[in-house]
């Protein structure tokens, strides 16, 4: 059986981290595999329900990408998306699912670079933990 | 005021046809639970049973809300007479967070306040009877807040089966009311707030496997019968978004359009994502009035998981539920700082 990868779902907000992420590739940056995005208008449009239901599908790991503090396209998208994500992270942590699995981070549109160093962060952190099926089949 | 003068208001305001009805509690068949009677014009005569005392356990809110759902015949017009309602501490706090959410108009309500120095958890209370009294004849007993009594005997001090929540209860007055049915009491103590969060540290410092391993066991048990969403005064949606129960009343293109998010199968990952959904719902909201533990057939450990986000909730944003009802509801506003913050909360 090959070796296990872990699989990480990762929601980017349109207007900063999706093109975040279009850059470092568009720049060549070498990032890991692990990840795959959907693309969503805002981080706000993040319901928390979206993050639960991932991790029941079997992903890993879930990264939530937005415009950085006060630069949402929306104006305040973001903000809100903050205060009842940082309550859903510390929530996953108090039935189990280790915080270290849900990463919310600030990505602009000029920060490929960046975007690979978060999806290094979050594949190396998700990899040291194993694979979420093992929990819920355990 | 006294007992006797508030029924006499009560009375009063029904005759008048200051309110459409009123909700109080009596006197019920479990002898440690009273009983919510709904007293209008036509049964005036249940105003002298009703029962202000520590067996007043239920949060009668629920009934605003059942009563502004009750969908009315073509020509009716809706009665907009304010409802009369007993209210604890912790039930004048739903009615906040109702206020703050513009469910309700504060003149839609009159509240008579009772302020609680606790009331007795059903479940305890039987089985303290059941383990220390020869006799079961519910006619011997007696609880009052000094304990409970079975021919004048004292079997169990008041601290026993007194229920969870009260015990590190916060907010003992009502925080909102039209009269008082007695004095207000003593507000509990400061340390109160650090001993509410005792068992929630406790299981907070367990390792994730621990931690699911306790979850698992618990969250299995749940058969989704719905009654901590259907008894939750602040589960007022119409229809909800974790258990579309109301799907036959649609089409069948309506229902292909409706993603479900959460899902509706008995087995534990689905339910793990109903509890957590749940919970996210009540971020900020939930005033611990612990009616979903008492409703649960199962006995999931469910005011556990609401008080961890209660606890967040305050340790982040310094935020108490349905203590002002001018203020916005906590996770629909942000302070003006964090807009130039990189860095709080997560």
């Amino acid at each position: 059986m090959s070796e296990w990868e872990p699989k990480i779902l990762a929601f980017l907000c349109n207007w900063c981290s999706y093109a975040g992420a279009d850059l470092a590739g568009v720049s060549r940056i070498q990032y890991p595999s692990n990840i795959r995005i959907i693309r969503v208008m805002c981080s706000g449009r993040v319901n928390p329900s979206f993050v639960i239901r991932a991790f029941q599908e079997g992903a890993d790991g879930v990264l939530v990408g937005g415009c950085h503090p006060g630069d949402c396209h929306y104006v305040e998208g973001n903000l809100y998306a903050r205060r009842r994500l940082s309550m859903l992270r510390q929530l996953l942590d108090f039935v189990g699912i280790e915080k270290e699995r849900f990463l919310v981070r600030w990505v602009s549109a000029s920060e490929g670079g960046k975007f690979a160093d978060v999806v290094k962060e979050i594949t190396e952190q998700v990899r040291k933990l194993g694979p979420i099926k093992e929990k819920w089949e355990a | 005021m006294s007992e006797e003068e508030m029924k006499t208001k009560i009375r009063d305001l029904l005759v008048e046809g200051k309110i459409k009805f009123f909700v109080g509690y009596e006197k019920g068949t479990n002898p440690f639970l009273a009983r919510p009677v709904m007293i209008s014009d036509e049964n005036l005569e249940k105003v002298d049973d009703l029962e202000f005392s520590v067996l007043c356990s239920n949060n009668l809110t629920l009934y605003i809300i059942e009563d502004r759902k009750k969908i009315l015949p073509r020509g009716v017009e809706r009665d907009e007479r304010p409802i009369g309602l007993v209210v604890k501490g912790c039930d004048s706090r739903a009615i906040n967070v109702l206020l703050q959410e513009n469910m309700i108009k504060r003149e839609d309500v009159f509240l008579v306040g009772l302020p609680c120095e606790g009331v007795v958890d059903p479940n305890k209370a039987r089985d303290v009877w059941y383990k220390r009294s020869d006799r079961l004849n519910p006619e011997d007993l007696e609880i009052n807040e000094k304990g409970m009594f079975v021919n004048g005997e004292k079997i169990a001090d008041f601290d026993e089966i007194e229920a969870d929540r009260c015990r590190v209860c916060l907010h003992r007055n009502p925080v909102a009311h039209d009269e008082l049915v007695w004095d207000e009491v003593e507000e509990p103590k400061l340390e109160t707030r650090e001993k509410r969060y005792e068992k929630i540290r406790e299981y907070e410092s367990l390792s994730p496997e621990k931690k699911w391993d306790f979850w698992k066991k618990e969250l299995s048990k749940c058969i989704r019968c719905y009654s901590c969403k259907n008894i939750c005064p602040l589960c007022y949606c119409e229809e909800c978004s974790l258990a579309k129960d109301q799907l036959q009343a649609v089409s069948p293109e309506e229902k292909s359009r409706r993603v479900l998010w959460v899902g509706r199968e008995v087995d534990l990952l689905d339910n793990l994502s109903y509890h957590l959904n749940r919970a996210m719902h009540l971020a900020g909201r939930c005033i611990d009035c612990g009616e979903c533990e008492r409703s649960c057939p199962v006995n999931i450990p469910l005011r556990l998981l609401y008080n961890e986000v209660e606890k967040n909730i305050y340790e982040t944003f310094q935020y108490e539920a349905g203590i002002n009802p001018d203020e916005e509801p906590v996770l629909t506003t942000f302070g003006s700082e964090e807009a130039r913050n990189e860095e709080c909360f997560l």
